[in-house]
C-alpha cells in the first residue's frame, strides 16, 4: 500500500479556510480537504526520507530487478520533459513531470495532498498564499530544493523571449504575470517570491484566487542552479540532467526510447517501487500491437477495434480500465459572430437535434457518456442532471425552432464543413454520426474536414476566428471550475461567444471566498447562462479507457470513491499519488 | 564527358534554388505555424517572442535569404521537433539508420528480383513465370505497411519469435527489409521479365542465333546488355525513394531512421527540417538522374550525351 498520510488537524480558522477553498467542489469526490463537517483535512506534516530496501517492495510484488515500467509515448510529442520548459511537448501520455515535486499532488479520489510543500495558507483578502516547503528536499546534485527553485522556474517562465507555450495559465491570476509576458515589466516583478526564510514561498495574486492551491498543481520546479548554469534544457541530456524527484533521467535515444531510473538521492516523502521507466518511443497505431506482444504494460484510449479484441476475450476483459481521465468534454462549436449562428434559435434547434443517447449506444461504447453542459460529472459544480433538459434531444422542438430561424425543413441553410483537430477514429465516427443526426432531424448538410492539428488550432484561436463549425474537446487544467468555465471568457478560445452575465457570474464565482457550497452555487447559475445561451453543443464528456497488464498492478487499482480503476489524471506523474502506488507484480513476463 | 558532368552539376545548383524557392513558400502557405499547439490561444506578446526567437516575424523574402545564406555556409538551422539538436546533426544521425535498411532492401529487391524476372522471361508462360507474376503483381497492390502488419501480427503477436519493432540488433531487420523490399522486388522482376522478353524478340538477337553464337553468348552480350536500358531508365530512380526511407515501414517497426521525419516536419511546420529535407531529396535525384545518365552510354555506346 502506499504511503501517504493526511494528518488531521482539527484546527479551524479563516486562513486555514482559504487553504482548503481551492477544493471547493473536491468535497465531491468523497471527502476532499474540506469535510462536510466542517472540519479539516489539513496539510501534513514532514516525513521523514524514504531510503529503499527489498522489504520495501509491496507483498505479491517482483524482486527489485524486475521492477521495469514499459510505457509508450508518441514519438514526435517528446522533445522536451519539464513542465516549466514546454507543456506540450513532454512526454505527458507515458511518464511525465517526475524530476522534481509540485507544491501540491492529487490522489485518486482527486483530494489535494501536500507534496514539496507541507503546508499552505491564505490571507484575509484571498490575494496572499504563503507556502511552507518541506524541509531535507535535495537536488540530486547536493543543493537543497528551496524557494529559490520556484521563484526560478517561474521567472523564466514569465519571460517573454523564453516565449513559454503555456503563459496563458497565470493571466490574470499571479500578480504582474501578465505585465511581465508583454514585456511591460520585469519577471523579477511577478507576484512569486521567497518568504521570511528560503523555505517559504509566497504568491501574490491579482484578484482573491482561492483556487491557487489547486492551480498549482502545476508546479514542478526546475533547478534555479542548472537552470543559471546549463539554461533550460539541462533535462535533456543524461549529463547534465538532475533531479529532485523519484527519478531521474538516465537514457534519450531519440525517436527510439527514454529512460528514467530512480533517483537514488531522493528525499521527498513518497515510496518509489518501480525501479526503471522505459518508455517506448513509437507511432500511436502500433500500440496495441506492442501491447499485445507484451512490450508494454499501458496505453491510453485504444481504438475500437482493439477495445473489440480485448472484450471479446474473458481473459483480457480485466486488463480493461476506464477512468474520467481529465474530465474532457467534446463539443460543437460555432462562429457566432455571423449569420447562421449568431442567432440563438439555430443554436437551440442545433442542441436539440443531436441524440447523445444514441451516440452513446452505437458508437461510444465506454469511451464517453452523454454530454449536456460543459461540466463533466464528477467535477466540482457538475449539475448534469439538473440541467440536462436545456439542451435534451427533441426532434420536432429542433425543426421548429429552425424553421422560427427562417429555414423551415433546413430550407436555405448553408452547406457546412464541421473541421475536425487531428480526429482519432472514435472522433471521427462521433464526428459522421453528428453529420448524419443533423441531417436526418434538421435536413442540414454538413461535411466533415479533416484538419491536421497545427493548422486547425491556429484557425480556431484566431482573433476573429476562420472556423465557421468545429468539433474538439478541451479538458481540465486543475480541479476548480474557474478553470473550465474560464475557456468561454471573452478574448479566450471562442470569443465569438461573449455573454456579460455568464462572465461576471463565473469570475465572482472564482474569487468568492466563504462558504464553498455557495460557490459552487454561483459557478452553477453561471454554467447554466452559458448552456442557455448554446455557447456550445455539449456532445459527450469522454472517458478514458486504458488497457493495463495485470502485473502492472498497486493501489492504484482498486476502486475509487466512484467506483473507477486505473490510472487517474494527472496519471504517472509527481502531481499524483499513481507513481508512487504502482509495481511490477511477481506474474511479470520475465522482460 | 567531364564537361557534360560539371553542366549537369551546375544546372542541378539551379535546380535546388527553384525547388527550394518553392518549398519555401508553399510551406509558409499552410495555415498553422510551429507553435500553434496550445489549448487555449496565447498571449500576443507570447506568440510574438515566439516567432522572435526563429526570426519568424521577418518578411519570408528575408527568411529565405537567411535560412540560404545559412544553408550554403552548412548550417541548416534547428529543428523545432528536437530544440536541442541541429538540422545537419539529426540527419547525419537518422540518415544512416535508414540506410541501414535501404541497403539490404536493394539487394534483396533488386538482387531476387533481377533473378526472379530472368527465370520467368526464359521459362515464359510456365508454372514459374506465373507465379512470379502473381507474386509481383501482389507485391505492387498490397502495400508495405499492411504487410509490416501481417508480419507483426504473426511473427510477433501470435509467435512471439520477434519483437514488434526497435533498432540495435540483427532481428530488428527482419520483418522490415522483407516487408520494404517486397515491392521494388515485385518490380525489378516485371521490368526485368518484360524487358529481356522484348529483347529476345529482337532482330539482332535473331541475328545472332542465326550467326551461331551460343545461347550463353546470345544472352550476355546481346540480350542482358540491351534489357538493362529499360531497366536502369525505370528502376535506378526508385533507389533514392529507399536510401530517404519509408514512413511507414520505420513507423510500423519503430526504426529511428529519417522517413518519418519527412511527414512529421511538415505536421508541426518545422520549417528548417523541411527544406532541408527537400533539398536533400533533390540532390539525390539530381545525382541519381545524372548516373543513370551516364550508365546509358556504357550500356549502349550509340547514346552519346554531348553533341559530336
Amino acid at each position: 500500500m502506499t504511503d501517504f498520510r493526511r494528518l488531521e488537524d482539527t484546527r479551524f480558522d479563516r486562513r486555514r479556510m482559504l487553504g482548503v477553498a481551492a477544493a471547493g467542489g473536491l468535497g465531491m469526490f468523497g471527502g476532499g480537504l474540506l469535510r462536510s463537517d466542517g472540519t479539516l483535512a489539513a496539510p501534513s506534516g514532514g516525513r521523514p526520507r524514504v531510503t529503499r530496501s527489498l522489504q520495501d517492495l509491496p507483498a505479491g510484488a517482483a524482486p527489485v530487478e524486475q521492477q521495469i515500467l514499459y510505457l509508450p509515448e508518441d514519438a514526435t510529442v517528446a522533445r522536451v520533459l519539464d513542465f516549466y520548459i514546454a507543456v506540450y511537448s513532454r512526454p505527458v501520455e507515458a511518464a511525465s513531470d517526475l524530476f522534481s515535486e509540485p507544491l501540491v499532488r492529487l490522489d485518486k479520489n482527486f483530494q489535494l495532498l501536500p507534496a514539496s510543500a507541507e503546508s499552505w495558507s491564505g490571507s484575509e483578502d484571498g490575494k496572499t498564499w504563503t507556502f511552507q516547503i518541506r524541509e531535507g528536499l535535495m537536488w540530486s546534485d547536493g543543493n537543497p530544493v528551496t524557494a529559490a527553485d520556484w521563484v526560478a522556474s517561474f521567472r523564466n517562465a514569465a519571460t517573454p523571449e523564453f516565449a513559454w507555450d503555456f503563459t496563458w495559465f497565470f493571466q490574470g491570476v499571479i500578480a504582474n504575470w501578465t505585465e511581465a509576458v508583454n514585456g511591460e515589466v520585469a519577471p523579477e516583478e511577478i507576484g512569486i517570491n521567497q518568504g521570511a526564510t528560503e523555505l517559504e514561498l509566497v504568491f501574490t495574486t491579482e484578484t482573491a484566487a482561492p483556487y491557487l492551491p489547486a492551480m498549482l498543481l502545476y508546479s514542478n520546479p526546475i533547478s534555479a542552479a542548472r537552470l543559471a548554469e546549463h539554461g533550460p534544457l539541462y533535462n535533456t541530456d543524461p549529463a547534465t540532467a538532475i533531479s529532485a524527484g523519484p527519478y531521474i533521467l538516465t537514457e534519450w535515444l531519440p525517436d527510439q526510447e527514454i529512460v528514467y531510473s530512480r533517483n537514488t538521492a531522493y528525499t521527498g516523502t513518497a515510496p518509489v517501487h518501480i525501479e526503471q521507466i522505459v518508455i517506448k518511443l513509437t507511432s500511436k497505431d502500433n500500440y496495441f500491437a506492442m501491447y499485445q506482444a507484451n512490450e508494454i504494460d499501458f496505453l491510453r484510449n485504444p481504438a475500437p477495434a482493439a477495445m473489440e479484441i480485448m472484450l471479446s476475450d474473458e481473459s483480457t476483459t480485466t486488463e480493461v480500465h476506464s477512468t474520467p481521465g481529465d474530465f474532457p468534454t467534446y463539443y460543437l462549436f460555432f462562429d457566432q459572430s455571423q449569420a447562421p449562428f449568431n442567432d440563438l434559435k439555430v443554436r437551440q434547434a442545433w442542441s436539440h437535434a443531436i441524440d447523445r443517447d444514441a451516440l452513446k449506444e452505437a458508437v461510444l461504447g465506454p469511451a464517453g457518456i452523454p454530454a449536456y453542459s460543459w461540466l463533466a460529472p464528477g467535477f466540482p459544480a457538475s449539475q448534469t442532471e439538473e440541467i440536462r433538459d436545456v439542451q435534451a434531444f427533441d426532434p420536432e422542438l429542433a425543426k421548429s425552432l429552425l424553421a422560427e430561424a427562417g429555414f423551415p425543413d433546413g430550407d436555405g441553410f448553408p452547406g457546412l464543413q464541421m473541421q475536425l483537430r487531428a480526429p482519432t477514429p472514435l472522433e471521427k465516427s462521433v464526428a459522421a454520426a453528428l453529420a448524419a443526426m443533423l441531417k436526418e432531424h434538421l435536413n442540414i448538410d454538413v461535411e466533415l474536414l479533416e484538419r491536421d492539428a497545427q493548422g486547425f488550432t491556429a484557425d480556431m484561436n484566431a482573433k476573429p476566428t476562420t472556423m465557421q463549425l468545429g468539433f474538439v474537446r478541451y479538458g481540465m487544467d486543475f480541479l476548480d471550475p474557474i478553470n473550465m468555465l474560464s475557456v468561454w471568457f471573452a478574448g479566450n478560445r471562442h470569443d465569438s461567444w461573449t455573454n456579460e452575465a455568464f462572465e461576471s457570474q463565473a469570475r465572482a464565482a472564482g474569487e468568492f471566498i466563504g462558504d464553498p457550497a455557495e460557490r459552487i452555487a454561483m459557478f452553477q447559475a453561471a454554467e447554466r447562462i452559458m448552456v442557455e445561451d448554446v455557447a456550445a453543443v455539449y456532445v459527450y464528456h469522454g472517458t478514458e479507457v486504458q488497457l493495463i497488464k495485470p502485473w502492472m498492478t498497486g493501489p492504484f487499482k482498486e476502486p475509487d470513491d466512484n467506483g473507477a480503476t486505473g490510472m487517474h489524471w494527472p496519471a504517472f506523474t509527481t502531481m499524483s499519488t499513481v507513481p508512487f502506488e504502482t509495481f511490477i507484480g511477481e506474474d511479470n513476463p520475465g522482460r | 564527358m567531364a564537361g557534360y558532368i560539371l553542366a549537369r552539376l551546375l544546372s542541378l545548383i539551379f535546380v535546388l534554388f527553384v525547388v527550394s524557392l518553392i518549398a519555401f513558400f508553399l510551406m509558409h502557405a499552410v495555415p498553422g505555424g510551429p507553435f500553434d499547439l496550445g489549448e487555449r490561444r496565447l498571449p500576443e506578446a507570447t506568440r510574438q517572442a515566439q516567432l522572435e526567437k526563429y526570426g519568424l516575424d521577418q518578411p519570408l523574402l528575408v527568411q529565405y535569404g537567411k535560412y540560404m545564406w545559412h544553408a550554403l555556409h552548412g548550417d541548416f538551422g534547428v529543428p523545432f521537433q528536437r530544440p536541442t539538436e541541429t538540422v545537419t546533426g539529426l540527419i547525419a544521425d537518422r540518415w544512416p539508420v535508414t540506410i541501414k535498411i535501404g541497403i539490404p532492401t536493394i539487394i534483396i529487391g533488386y538482387g531476387l528480383g533481377t533473378i526472379l524476372g530472368v527465370i520467368a522471361a526464359i521459362r515464359q508462360n510456365s508454372w514459374i513465370d506465373y507465379l512470379v507474376t502473381s507474386v509481383g503483381t501482389l507485391g505492387l497492390t498490397v502495400p508495405s505497411w499492411v504487410i509490416g502488419t501481417w508480419l507483426i501480427l504473426i511473427l510477433s503477436v501470435r509467435f512471439g519469435w520477434l519483437p514488434t519493432g526497435g533498432w540495435g540488433e540483427p532481428k530488428h531487420y527482419i520483418m522490415p527489409v522483407l516487408a520494404y523490399s517486397l515491392a521494388p522486388m515485385a518490380l525489378v522482376a516485371r521490368y526485368t521479365r518484360v524487358s529481356i522478353i522484348e529483347t529476345m524478340r529482337a532482330d539482332y538477337v535473331r541475328t545472332a542465333r542465326a550467326k551461331g553464337l551460343s545461347e550463353n553468348r546470345v544472352m550476355i552480350s546481346h540480350v542482358a546488355r540491351n534489357a538493362a536500358i529499360p531497366w536502369v531508365t525505370v528502376l535506378l530512380p526508385e533507389i533514392p525513394n529507399i536510401l530517404t526511407g519509408s514512413i511507414f515501414i520505420e513507423s510500423v517497426f519503430r526504426i529511428p531512421g529519417l522517413g518519418s521525419y519527412f511527414v512529421s516536419s511538415t505536421l508541426s511546420r518545422d520549417y528548417p527540417l523541411i527544406l532541408a529535407l527537400t533539398l536533400l531529396i533533390a540532390t539525390l535525384w539530381g545525382i541519381t538522374y545524372l548516373i543513370t545518365d551516364l550508365l546509358y552510354t556504357i550500356l549502349d555506346p550509340r547514346i552519346r550525351l554531348t553533341r559530336p
